[in-house]
C-alpha cells in the first residue's frame, strides 16, 4: 500500500464552509428580526427567473463600490454601523475597505491576503491555505457580485420576495442539514433597477443576529486606479 | 558384459539411496506449503521488516481512492451522481465501508462544542498564558482585537467563538483541530458530505478494503471490481482508482507476459540448438535433470521445513538450473567416449571443482539474516550436491555412447589457439581496467520503486493525483506508536509527542495528541483547570472583563457562554464525536493493537531528528518509503558484504584445496571475476544502479562464469581442440544460459529487464574470458619456465 494514497486528510475547518452545501431547503418564511424586505410571501424562483438573472450579471468583470453596513449582534449593547468600499475583479481579486468607524482593509489576490488596520499601522501578509476563512469571503463576494448563481443555487433554496415592480428581491435559504444552515436563516438580496448589480443584502442569522449591507455608487466593468487596490488604502 | 560382485552391490546401495530419497522426497511434497508472502524477504528484526508487517497488517494500509474528475464543463452534482452510482456498484465482499467525512451541520456543533471542553484539552503551559490574559491591562487589549475582528467581513461568524472564549486562549484547541488537517499534506475540503478539490470539478470516494496488496488473488479481483466502477463512469466524469492492489496486480501482470516470452524464447532456441547441435532426443535429460533434482529437493527440505517461499523457489530453480552445466559437461564426455569408465573418472576432478565454487556461492546464503535467502541457501545447495551425483551416476545411464554433437572434437588445438589469443589477452587486460573504472562508479539505489512495473497511465495517474491534492511535492513519513489499548497507545505516543515538541518547524509534525491529549493527561487538566477558576478568580473577571469591553459596547451578556462553560461540568461524548471524525487518520489497528500515527515531512534531516528521538522506543517505529529505501539498503550492504565475503572465502578454500596451486585458482576464477566487473560497469554505462536484485543476478553470474574457467583449464591440460570436450561444454554452458538471460534484455518488468542485463553482461563477459583470454594466459605461462614447472 502506498502510503500516499492511504494518507487521505479531511479539513475539520470550523470557519471554511460558511456559504456552502446543499440539501433540502429551510422554511423562506421564518420569522425574523431583521428589516423585512417584503411583505408578500416568498414563493420559489423559477429557473428561467434565475437564468435571466444569472444573464444580467454575465460579463460582469469587475465592480466598484461603497457601502454601508448594519450589525445587530447579540454581543454588543448597540447596532454596529460601518461604512466603506469595496472592488472586485475577475478571477480572483477582492479588497474590502472598512472607513468607519476605524479604518480596515483587506485584499484577496489569488493565494495572497493582504490585511491592514490603523491601530497597528501593519500589513499582515498571509495566504489563502493558511486560513480557509478568507477563500470563503473571496469566493461569497465573487458570487454574489459578479454573479454565480447558478453555485448558489445548489447551496441555497431560491424564492421571490418581490419582482413587480421592479426592484427585483430575492431570498436564499441554506439547504437544511447543512454547516451553513447551522449559522445563516437566510439572505435576502434587492437588486438595482436595471438587475446588473445588488443594492442590499440582509443577512439575518440563525441565532437572530442580522446584519444590512447597502450597496451605493456601483461602478461596473469601469477602469480601476491602480490605488483601488493598495494596501493600506488611501 | 560381465558385472562384477562388487559393482552389484554397488548399484543396489546407489539404487536404494535413490529409491528412499525418492520416497521421501514426495512424502515431503505432500507436507509442502507455499508462503507467497515477502515476509521471509525480510531481514529479521530490521526496519524494513517491521515497516513491511505494519503496512500488511495495520487497517491504516486498507485504504483505497476513487478519483472522479469532470471532464467537459459539467458541474459538481454530476461528480455527486457518479460517486453515488460507483458507491452503489462496490463488491460487499471486497469493500469493508466507505469512509464519509462527518456531515456539515453536525460538524459545526462537535466543532464549537470543543470550546465547551476547554478544561480538558487546554495544559500547564496554557492554562499559565489564560492567567496572564486575565490581566486588566491584557483584557483592554483583547477587548479591542475582539471589536476589531466582529467588524471585519467574517466577523458576525466568528462571534459564536469569541462569546465562549474572550480570553483568546481557548480557541487554540481549534487552531490546534486545523492544525491536523492542514498538516496532512493533502488539499481537500469537506462539502455536502464528501471529499472535494477546490477548484469544484474533482472529489475522491475513500474506500477502506478487505483485500491486501500482498495476496496477489485479492489484488486481482479489487482491481477488476475498480475497473468495472470506472469504465462504466458517465461520459461526463472519468473515474481513476488509486491503490496498492493496483500495483500488485500490474507487476504479476507484466512478470506473467515476460516470463512467457522467455518461456518462448528459450524453447526455440533449445530447440535450434538442438536440431544444430545433437540430433539426440535423449540430450533432454541434461536440462530436466536440474529440474528433477530441484523438485526432489524441494521434497526433501519440506519434510524438516514445511514452508517454503515461493520466490524462493523460483529463484533456487533458476540457481539450481546451473546444474545443466554438469549435464552438458558429462554428455559430451560420454557421448564421444569410447572408454565411458575412464573418462567419467577423468571429469569427476574439473566437475567436483565446478560444483565446489558454485557450492561455496550458495551456501554463503545459509549464513545471511534474510530467511529467504538461508531456505535458497539449504534449498539450491542441496539440489546441486543432487544434481552432481546424478550426472555422475545417473546421467550416463542414459546417454549412447555414439551420439553427435556438431563440431565437437574439431578446431585448432588449443595451444594454438592460446598463441593467438595473446594480443586479445592484452586488450582484455585494457577492458579490465576500463570496467574497473567504469564499475566503480556503480552505485547502490535501495529505492524499491525503481523496481516497480507498473504501466506508465497508472504511474502517471498516481503523479497527476500527488499534485492535484497533495499540499506539497514532498510525501510524509510516520511514526507509529503501538499500545495494547487504546488509552496506551494513546499515552505511549502523548510521551512521543512531548518529545519531538520544538524540533520542528510549524506545521511539520502532526500528532493527535496536539490535540486530544490522552485520558490521564485528559484528566490532569481538568482537575488543574477547575482549581484554576475559584469563584474569587471567575467574579474578578466578570469585573474586569465589563470594564475593558465597555468602551467598545459589548453587552454585559457578551461572553455568558464562556462563563457558563466555567459552571458546567464537562461533557465527554461531545468531544469524542469530532475525534471519532479525525481518527481515521490518526487511529490504526493492527490485530488486537492500536496504532497512534504521526506524520512529518519524508525528508533525510526530519528522518534523522525523529530517529534519534525516537531512538530507545521500542514502541515507536517509522514508516517511510525513505526508511523503507534505508532499511534495504542497509540490510543489501550487509548481505552483500557477508555473502561475497562468506562465498569467496569457499571458493578459495575449495579451489586450493583441489587445485594446489594459486595461479590455477586464479585463473579458474577469471571469468567469474570479469564477469562480474562487466556486469557493473555495463551498469554503471546504463546509468542503472545495483540494488537487491542485481546482489541475487551477481551471484548466479558468480557461480555459472566459474564454471566456465574450470572447464577452460580442463581443456588446456587436456590438450583438446577448440572444440574438444572441455572447451564445446563452455560454448554449450554458455549458448544455452545466454538464451534465457538475453530473453530477458525484452522484458517489461524493471525487475526482469534488470536481472536480463545483470546476467547477459555477465555470462557474456564471463564467456569471453573464458574463450579468448584463459586460453592466451596459459600460453603465455606456458612460455615461462614457471609455467611449465606449474
Amino acid at each position: 500500500m502506498s502510503i500516499a494514497t492511504a494518507r487521505i486528510a479531511w479539513p475539520i475547518l470550523f470557519a471554511l464552509t460558511v456559504f456552502v452545501a446543499p440539501s433540502p431547503a429551510g422554511d423562506p418564511t421564518v420569522a425574523t428580526t431583521a428589516p423585512a424586505q417584503s411583505t408578500a410571501a416568498p414563493r420559489p424562483a423559477t429557473l428561467e427567473l434565475m437564468a435571466q438573472v444569472q444573464n444580467n450579471l454575465r460579463g460582469i468583470d469587475s465592480l466598484e463600490a461603497d457601502f454601508d453596513q448594519e450589525k445587530n449582534l447579540a454581543v454588543f449593547k448597540h447596532k454596529l454601523n460601518l461604512s466603506g468600499r469595496f472592488a472586485l475583479k475577475q478571477p480572483n481579486w477582492v479588497i474590502w475597505i472598512v472607513d468607519k468607524p476605524v479604518r480596515y482593509a483587506i485584499r484577496v489576490e489569488g493565494d495572497e491576503v493582504r490585511q491592514w488596520e490603523e491601530d497597528t499601522n501593519k500589513v499582515q501578509v498571509t495566504h489563502v491555505a493558511g486560513d480557509p476563512t478568507f477563500k470563503a469571503i473571496s469566493e461569497q463576494l465573487q458570487a454574489w457580485f459578479l454573479g454565480n448563481y447558478k453555485a448558489l443555487e445548489a447551496s441555497y433554496a431560491v424564492f421571490v420576495l418581490s419582482d413587480k415592480p421592479s426592484p427585483l428581491s430575492l431570498r436564499f435559504v441554506p439547504k437544511a442539514g447543512t454547516m451553513i444552515a447551522k449559522l445563516i436563516a437566510h439572505i435576502d438580496l434587492t437588486f438595482s433597477p436595471d438587475n446588473r448589480t445588488i443594492e442590499k443584502m440582509i443577512i439575518q442569522e440563525a441565532g437572530g443576529d442580522w446584519t444590512t449591507l447597502t450597496i451605493r455608487n456601483a461602478r461596473i466593468n469601469q477602469p480601476m486606479k491602480p490605488q483601488t487596490w493598495e494596501i493600506p488604502p488611501r | 558384459m560381465s558385472v562384477s560382485g562388487g559393482d552389484r552391490g554397488s548399484r543396489a546401495i546407489w539404487m536404494g539411496v535413490g529409491i528412499l530419497a525418492l520416497a521421501l522426497s514426495v512424502g515431503g511434497w505432500f507436507r509442502l506449503r507455499i508462503d507467497s508472502s515477502l515476509e521471509p524477504l525480510l531481514p529479521e528484526n530490521s526496519d524494513a521488516r517491521q515497516t513491511v508487517l505494519f503496512l500488511r497488517d495495520s487497517s491504516f494500509a486498507s485504504k483505497i481512492v476513487l478519483w472522479f474528475r469532470l471532464r467537459g464543463d459539467g458541474d459538481v452534482s454530476e461528480l455527486y451522481a457518479a460517486a453515488d452510482e460507483a458507491e452503489k456498484h462496490l463488491d460487499p465482499k471486497l469493500i469493508k465501508r466507505v469512509i464519509h467525512p462527518p456531515r456539515d451541520a453536525a460538524a459545526v456543533d462537535q466543532v464549537f462544542g470543543l470550546l465547551d471542553d476547554a478544561g480538558e484539552l487546554l495544559n500547564a503551559s496554557d492554562l499559565s498564558e489564560v492567567e496572564k490574559a486575565t490581566a486588566p491591562d491584557a483584557l483592554r487589549k483583547r477587548m479591542r482585537e475582539c471589536y476589531m475582528q466582529l467588524l471585519r467581513p467574517e466577523g458576525s461568524f466568528m462571534q459564536r467563538i469569541l462569546r465562549k472564549d474572550p480570553l483568546g486562549v481557548t480557541s487554540r484547541i481549534l487552531s490546534r483541530l486545523y492544525a491536523l488537517s492542514k498538516g496532512m499534506g493533502y488539499r481537500v475540503e469537506v462539502k455536502n458530505g464528501r471529499f472535494v478539490h477546490r477548484d469544484g470539478r474533482q472529489m475522491m470516494l475513500l474506500l477502506e478494503t478487505n483485500a491486501t496488496a500482498t495476496s496477489v488473488a485479492d489484488s486481482k479481483q479489487l482491481v477488476a471490481s475498480l475497473r468495472r466502477i470506472s469504465e462504466s463512469a458517465p461520459a461526463g466524469v472519468e473515474i481513476t482508482p488509486i491503490c496498492a492492489q493496483i500495483h500488485t496486480e500490474e507487476n504479476q501482470r507484466v512478470m506473467e507476459r515476460d516470463i512467457r516470452w522467455m518461456g518462448f524464447v528459450n524453447g526455440i532456441v533449445f530447440l535450434l540448438l538442438f536440431l544444430a547441435v545433437s540430433r539426440d532426443w535423449r540430450v533432454g535429460t541434461i536440462f530436466l535433470l536440474p529440474l528433477v533434482c530441484i523438485s526432489m529437493t524441494l521434497g526433501l527440505c519440506a519434510l524438516v521445513h514445511p514452508t517454503l517461499s515461493l520466490i524462493v523457489i523460483g529463484v533456487s530453480i533458476t540457481m539450481a538450473g546451473s546444474a545443466v552445466d554438469y549435464g552438458i559437461f558429462v554428455y559430451t564426455v560420454v557421448s564421444t567416449s569410447k572408454d565411458r569408465k575412464a573418462d567419467l573418472r577423468r571429469i569427476r576432478r574439473p566437475l567436483l571443482i565446478s560444483h565446489l565454487t558454485t557450492l561455496g556461492v550458495v551456501l554463503a546464503f545459509v549464513f545471511s539474516a534474510i530467511p529467504a535467502y538461508r531456505q535458497l541457501g539449504w534449498l539450491t545447495s542441496v539440489s546441486l550436491v543432487v544434481s552432481l551425483l546424478a550426472a555422475l551416476f545417473v546421467l550416463p545411464k542414459l546417454i549412447r555412447t555414439d551420439g553427435k554433437i556438431l563440431l565437437l572434437g574439431s578446431g585448432m588445438p588449443l595451444k594454438r589457439w592460446g598463441r593467438i589469443m595473446v594480443p586479445m589477452t592484452f586488450v582484455g587486460a585494457m577492458l579490465l581496467i576500463v570496467m574497473i573504472v567504469l564499475a566503480r562508479k556503480t552505485n547502490f539505489n535501495a529505492d524499491i520503486g525503481r523496481l516497480d512495473g507498473i504501466s506508465p497511465s497508472v504511474r502517471a495517474a498516481e503523479v497527476d493525483f500527488q499534485k492535484t491534492w497533495g499540499r506539497s511535492d514532498g510525501e510524509l513519513g510516520m511514526l507509529v506508536v503501538t499500545g495494547k489499548t487504546r488509552a496506551q497507545a494513546e499515552e505511549a505516543n502523548e510521551k512521543i509527542n512531548n518529545l519531538m515538541a520544538g524540533h520542528f518547524a510549524e506545521g511539520d509534525w502532526v500528532s493527535l495528541s496536539d490535540f486530544w491529549p490522552s485520558p490521564a493527561t485528559r484528566r490532569a487538566n481538568l482537575l488543574r483547570w477547575r482549581r484554576f477558576w475559584s469563584p474569587d478568580r471567575i467574579a474578578a473577571l466578570r469585573r474586569d472583563l465589563a470594564a475593558a469591553g465597555e468602551p467598545y459596547g459589548f453587552s454585559a451578556e457578551a461572553f455568558e457562554p464562556f462563563f457558563q462553560i466555567l459552571a458546567q461540568p464537562p461533557r465527554e461524548d461531545q468531544s469524542r464525536e469530532i475525534v471519532s471524525a479525525v481518527e481515521d487518520q490518526f487511529i490504526a489497528r493492527s490485530g488486537d493493537r492500536f496504532q497512534m500515527l504521526n506524520y512529518f515531512p519524508d525528508t533525510a534531516q526530519t528522518m534523522a531528528t525523529v530517529r534519534d528521538l525516537a531512538a530507545g522506543h521500542p514502541e515507536a517505529q517509522i514508516v517511510s518509503r525513505r526508511a523503507l529505501s534505508d532499511a534495504f539498503a542497509r540490510s543489501a550492504r550487509s548481505e552483500t558484504r557477508l555473502l561475497v565475503g562468506v562465498s569467496a572465502a569457499f571458493i578459495i578454500l575449495f579451489l586450493l584445496a583441489l587445485t594446489r596451486s594459486v595461479v590455477k585458482s586464479v585463473i579458474i576464477m577469471l571469468p567469474a571475476i570479469v564477469g562480474l566487473l562487466a556486469m557493473l560497469a555495463v551498469l554503471s554505462a546504463m546509468g542503472l544502479s545495483m540494488n537487491v536484485v542485481t546482489v541475487v543476478a551477481a551471484i548466479v553470474v558468480l557461480a555459472l562464469t566459474s564454471d566456465y574457467g574450470v572447464f577452460a583449464v580442463y581443456a588446456w591440460e587436456n590438450r583438446e581442440p577448440l572444440f574438444g570436450q572441455g572447451m564445446a561444454s563452455v560454448h554449450l554452458c554458455a549458448l544455452t544460459t545466454a538464451a534465457g538471460t538475453i530473453a530477458l534484455l525484452f522484458a517489461r518488468h524493471p525487475a526482469l529487464f534488470l536481472v536480463g542485463v545483470s546476467l547477459s553482461s555477465g555470462l557474456v563477459a564471463g564467456y569471453l574470458s573464458a574463450l579468448f583470454v584463459i586460453p592466451g594466459i596459459l600460453w603465455l605461462l606456458d612460455q615461462t619456465k614457471w609455467g611449465k614447472t606449474a
